[in-house]
């Protein structure tokens, strides 16, 4: 019965070939897409399972609220890994990392150049770190393999970049020009690890962890634990309930060193809550979480790119339900006869089942193809590596043998069960050509489902589109073009030696200003409490306050094109003019309260109560993303030496035009100035934008999953145009006998699909409404919805849908009356 | 073997019902050859179709083989179907996408016969009505009168044993219809072939043994001819 089926359906394909290649292409570019996406998902669920005791591995997070300021995150201060791993018999092991920034490795070879990159994958670990993962190793004993000073473990692809297939065991490496002995090489890690890196070295080498052992409140580590059992919700929580304890027995020492009382806090609602994050959810379920580790997910984006990917198949599937039931009118005397021939209703679902699956296994093969074809372009929209090896890997081909028959299930079973329901005695009474295509409601049900999805995903997806134009191009009070970043710091410590390389930088043509500074917008800044100096009794300001925080020189100002609209800029270098001096923001001004601030005064107590006066006001400007709103910021001059920071960079203002020139120039000024590292620079417009990486992946897959929807829906809409036109062929004849002009029988046919595209336009209106809301409140600052975004959105689905169909009732309404009326 | 008991058909159209089929009342007997004759419109195929259990009187009673009809569920017309039952349609009802062969093979296919047995099934009958050409043809590319030669012999390659065939000569030339009754005659006589046609031909209809008039929907009379099949 099977191939008698299969021999059924694979004829009924060739015979109506036109929808026979609508269905395919429609089901294989749902089935592509949907298989990439499926993919996608699987691999960002499967984060961090591959490590042997990942259910006992947690993160240490921080739940903090001080102040205004609030929210969770895992940087974490040194003393706490060790204090749990002291405190706690549940805690089998805990274990540090600390980030090196980019870091210059040099690998010299005698009589050679040596070979020299900008790394980022470099960290300071605990020498429990390896054992606490038990990542695999290649070569060495993840035991000891850190235990020594100056030890280095490199990544397996690190090892073969500097050593290609030499051991690397016993060799030397130059890490920011501190030589450091190779000891291990880990196995390289799958793309789905939360952790990774390519360089670690022990952490009694950087003093600087050691020399805040003591606070509990610089927040510049990570720290992971395993756990002796594996956690239960509530065991995870009972372990939990007993950290507050150890956290006021330990921090208020802190605390006190820099002039704040941490129970007092505490009692005004502060919190400094430590908690477990287990390793198998971290990837995916804290969105909100601040953390130095790069790799963490986006658990809804994931689940929306899922359901869209599921969206887009069911399209397609709506596209072979809408084609065979339109076919319901020639196909149902056929279940009469049959019926009448002694078929039984398992038979016939059974044949019309077999044919929606031979539909969307050959629609599978296309996707197959199309899948292949446009992997490169699906790593580029998610940022990941797949190859066409895992594309085809085992689990992956089980994964599109699920979705074929789902499909041919989603497409089939409506239609299957429809059919042979049909009475032989209604459907054969009569005679041939009598019987009307039945069913048109749900068809038409179909179409405005289609065109709602689209629709509306064309409006989220625009939306996304222009708020983040909106994040990437707004930029009050800061001009973000033509500024060239140069990181310098690691490059030249000795700040007079960076002064001489600024002072030949900005002597080139090309370049107009150039500033020294600790940090720049968008690149992160320094954050600490200051304490305003009270106004009077009639205008109380705020005793405590937060301030985001660059040091920098006179030239600051005029290089990154920031606005003082009160007051000075700082006046000269050479002195120290200035180095009591403060500019502030306008946050910063309304946060303290001030009504005049200029000539006002801060206190730092972070460092002996520093005092710096207000000689101007700055007009805000995002110093990062545009979610957040824009925090109180200052600028202190570096004569001030308020505070060190690991953190350095030139900002160079160049004349529009010229950027090409000026780098190379700027280059060549390098390569002398600094000849141990590469060359590196960046733009300030770049790194704002990579900031909205997020968000821009967001909008390109929104884009091209409404591209795809639409494609669908228009393939769709264009056979069921035709379809409609064959049925209407004798109407259409006998009208055109009696008079009807072309463009008449045009409208007739066309208005029935405009009708429903209209009705799918009020029902998408309001649930894009919906989501751009709930999506654009993630944002301090945003575009607004506009109705005319609507009417635009709705007239372009309209004038699509009525070219798609129109090309063929004009074709009908074309045709030769006397031929058509032939026919019948 | 069929007891007709106040069979009644009737149509809503409007407030009216209009009644096709009123107070039909006949007893059909196993091994019966019986012809119905009316003028168009008069309810024939209508009789047929719920003789045919492919439409349901919407009153009365019909009795197969001692079972009330009115109690079948879909499962147990499929058997009727399976076992009993072979209908030659008005307008033959080909299945377009098959060819003759195939047309010919789907009753045996779902009877479950074997493949072997099917094959020489077909090529017996196919032998029989001179179709063995056409085997490989589809249905759009025959002519009227060869698609209902396909639509009798898919009624009959079952072997039924009741037949109801719905002017099954009414597009054939007279000495082929006299082919087909003859056909009709001798599985009668011979199998014991229940037979129930509708027909508008004198000649044809005096291959049976009973002829039923209908007019109006009612049968007008009953006429039994002598020499005709036995009873
Ligand atoms: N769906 C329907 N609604 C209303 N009336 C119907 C319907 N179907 C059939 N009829 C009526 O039932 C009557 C009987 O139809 P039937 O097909 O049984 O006639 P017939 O005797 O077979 O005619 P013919 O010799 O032309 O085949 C006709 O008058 C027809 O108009
Ligand atoms: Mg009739």
């Amino acid at each position: 019965m099977l191939s008698h089926h299969l021999l059924l359906a694979l004829r009924n394909l060739r015979r109506r070939a036109f929808f026979s290649v609508v269905n395919i292409t429609g089901l294989g570019v749902g089935l592509a897409t949907c298989w990439l996406i499926g993919l996608y998902v699987w691999h960002e669920k499967s984060f961090d399972r591959f490590f042997p005791h990942a259910d006992r591995i947690c993160a240490v997070a921080l739940d903090l609220k001080m102040g205004e300021e609030e929210g969770k995150t895992t940087n974490t201060p040194p003393p706490l890994g060790p204090r749990l791993a002291a405190d706690f018999p549940e805690i089998e092991l805990a274990a540090r990392t600390f980030y090196l920034q980019e870091s210059n490795v040099r690998l010299e070879k005698p009589g050679q150049a040596p070979l020299s990159f900008a790394e980022t994958g470099a960290y300071a670990a605990d020498t429990s770190f390896l054992e606490l993962f038990d990542f695999p190793m290649l070569e060495g004993d993840p035991a000891t393999a850190l235990d020594h000073s100056r030890n280095l473990v490199l990544s397996e692809n690190a090892a073969q970049k500097y050593f290609g297939k030499n051991s690397a065991i016993g060799q030397t490496l130059l890490i920011n020009d501190r030589p450091f002995t190779v000891s291990g090489v880990a196995k390289q890690l799958p793309a789905a690890s939360t952790v990774q890196f390519d360089f670690l070295v022990p952490m009694a080498d950087f003093k600087v962890v050691e020399r805040f052992s003591w606070s509990w409140i610089w927040l510049q580590v990570d720290t992971w634990v395993r756990l002796r059992e594996t956690p239960t919700p509530a065991s995870l929580a009972a372990l939990e309930g007993k950290f507050p304890a150890m956290v006021r027995k330990h921090a208020p020492a802190a605390f006190e060193r820099i002039g704040q009382n941490f129970e007092e806090q505490l009692r005004k609602g502060d919190r400094w809550n430590v908690q477990l994050l287990p390793l198998p959810s971290l990837h995916l379920d804290h969105p909100n979480l601040s953390s130095r580790l790069s790799t963490l997910g986006d658990g809804t984006q994931v689940m929306m790119f899922g359901i869209i990917g599921l969206l887009i198949l069911i399209l397609a599937s709506m596209n072979f339900m809408n084609l065979t039931t339109a076919r319901a009118s020639t196909r149902a005397r056929e279940v009469g006869v049959r019926k009448a021939l002694g078929s039984d209703r398992g038979t016939l679902v059974g044949q019309f089942l077999t044919e929606s699956i031979l539909y969307s296994s050959l629609g599978m093969v296309l996707a197959t193809v199309l899948a292949g074809v446009s992997l490169p372009l699906f790593n580029q929209l998610t940022g990941q590596e797949l190859g066409i090896s895992q594309l085809f890997a085992l689990q992956n081909l089980g994964l599109a043998a699920g979705l074929t028959v789902l499909t041919g299930l989603l497409g089939g079973l409506y239609p299957a069960f429809f059919l042979s329901k049909f009475q032989s005695g209604k459907v054969l009474k009569t005679n041939v050509g009598s019987i009307k295509g039945g069913h048109a409601g749900i068809r038409n049900g179909l179409v405005v489902f289609q065109f709602s999805a689209t629709i509306a995903l064309m409006l989220c997806s625009w939306m996304v589109l222009r708020q983040l134009e909106f994040a990437q191009k707004s930029s009050p009070g800061l001009n973000r073009e033509h500024v060239l970043i140069l990181p310098v710091l690691r490059n030249l410590e000795n700040p007079t030696e960076v002064e001489s390389f600024r002072q030949q930088i900005s002597q080139l043509p090309e370049v107009s200003t150039v500033s020294r500074a600790t940090f720049l917008p968008s690149l992160g800044s320094f954050g600490d409490f200051y304490e305003p100096e009270q106004g009077d009794q009639n205008h109380a300001v705020t005793s405590n306050l937060l301030l985001s925080s660059y040091l920098g020189d006179t030239r600051l100002v005029p290089a990154l094109g920031l606005d003082i609209i009160a007051g000075r800029n700082f006046q000269d270098d050479t002195g120290l003019a200035d180095s009591c001096s403060v500019i502030l923001n306008e946050a910063a001004v309304r946060a303290i309260g001030w009504e005049n601030p200029i000539g006002k005064w801060l206190r730092y107590p972070g460092n002996q109560n520093q005092r710096f006066q207000v000689v101007g006001i700055m007009r805000d400007f995002h110093l990062g993303s545009v979610r957040t709103a824009i925090e109180p910021a200052a600028i202190f001059h570096h004569s001030s030496n308020t505070y060190k920071v690991y953190a350095s960079y030139l900002a160079v203002r160049m004349h529009p035009g010229t950027e090409k020139t000026c780098i190379e120039k700027t280059g060549k000024l390098w390569a002398t100035a600094i000849p141990n590292a590469p060359f590196q620079y960046d733009f300030l417009d770049e790194s704002f934008a990579r900031i909205y990486r997020s968000e821009a992946k967001m909008g390109a897959v929104l884009s091209v999953f409404t591209g795809l929807a639409l494609f669908i829906g228009c393939l769709g809409l264009f056979a069921l145009a035709v379809f409609t036109a064959e049925q209407r062929t004798k109407e259409i004849g006998v009208r055109k006998v009696l008079g009807a002009s072309v463009a008449s029988v045009t409208a007739l046919l066309a208005r029935d699909f405009i009708k429903l595209v209209v009705i799918a336009i009020f029902i998408a209106s309001p649930v894009a409404y919906h989501f751009m809301h709930k999506w654009l409140s993630n944002f301090a600052y945003h575009v607004d919805i506009q109705p005319w975004m609507f009417v635009l959105a709705g007239s372009a689905a309209i004038v699509i849908a009525f070219l798609t169909v129109s090309f063929q009732s004009i074709k009908a309404a074309l045709a030769n009356p006397v031929q058509s009326l032939r026919n019948e | 073997m069929i007891e007709l008991k106040n069979i009644e058909r009737y149509y809503p159209t409007g407030a009216v019902k209009t009644y096709v089929l009123r107070y039909i009342n006949a007893h059909i007997a196993e091994g019966e050859f019986v012809s119905i004759m009316g003028p168009s419109g008069s309810g024939k195929s209508t009789l047929l179709h719920i003789l045919g259990m492919l439409d349901e009187p919407t009153d009365g009673e019909y009795w197969f083989l001692g079972e009330g009809v009115h109690k079948f569920n879909e499962r147990r017309r499929t058997e009727m179907y399976r076992e009993y039952i072979g209908f030659v349609f008005q307008a033959y009802h080909l299945i377009d996408d098959l060819t003759v062969y195939e047309n010919l093979e789907t009753p045996l296919m779902y009877k479950k016969v074997p493949s072997g047995e099917r094959k020489s099934r077909i090529a017996d009958i196919l032998d029989r009505f001179n179709m063995v050409a056409k085997k490989d043809l589809f249905p759009n590319q025959l002519s009227g009168g060869q698609q209902q030669l396909v639509g009798i012999a898919r009624a009959l390659i079952g072997r039924p044993k009741l037949i109801l065939a719905d002017e099954p000569t009414g597009n054939l030339q007279s000495p082929q219809a006299k082919e087909i009754m003859e056909i009709f005659r001798t599985l009668n006589k011979e199998d014991g072939v229940t037979i129930i046609q509708v027909t508008h031909s004198e000649e044809n209809a005096r291959y049976g043994n009973r002829i039923l008039h209908l007019k109006d929907g009612r049968v007008e009379n009953e006429e039994l001819i002598k020499n005709g099949a036995s009873s």
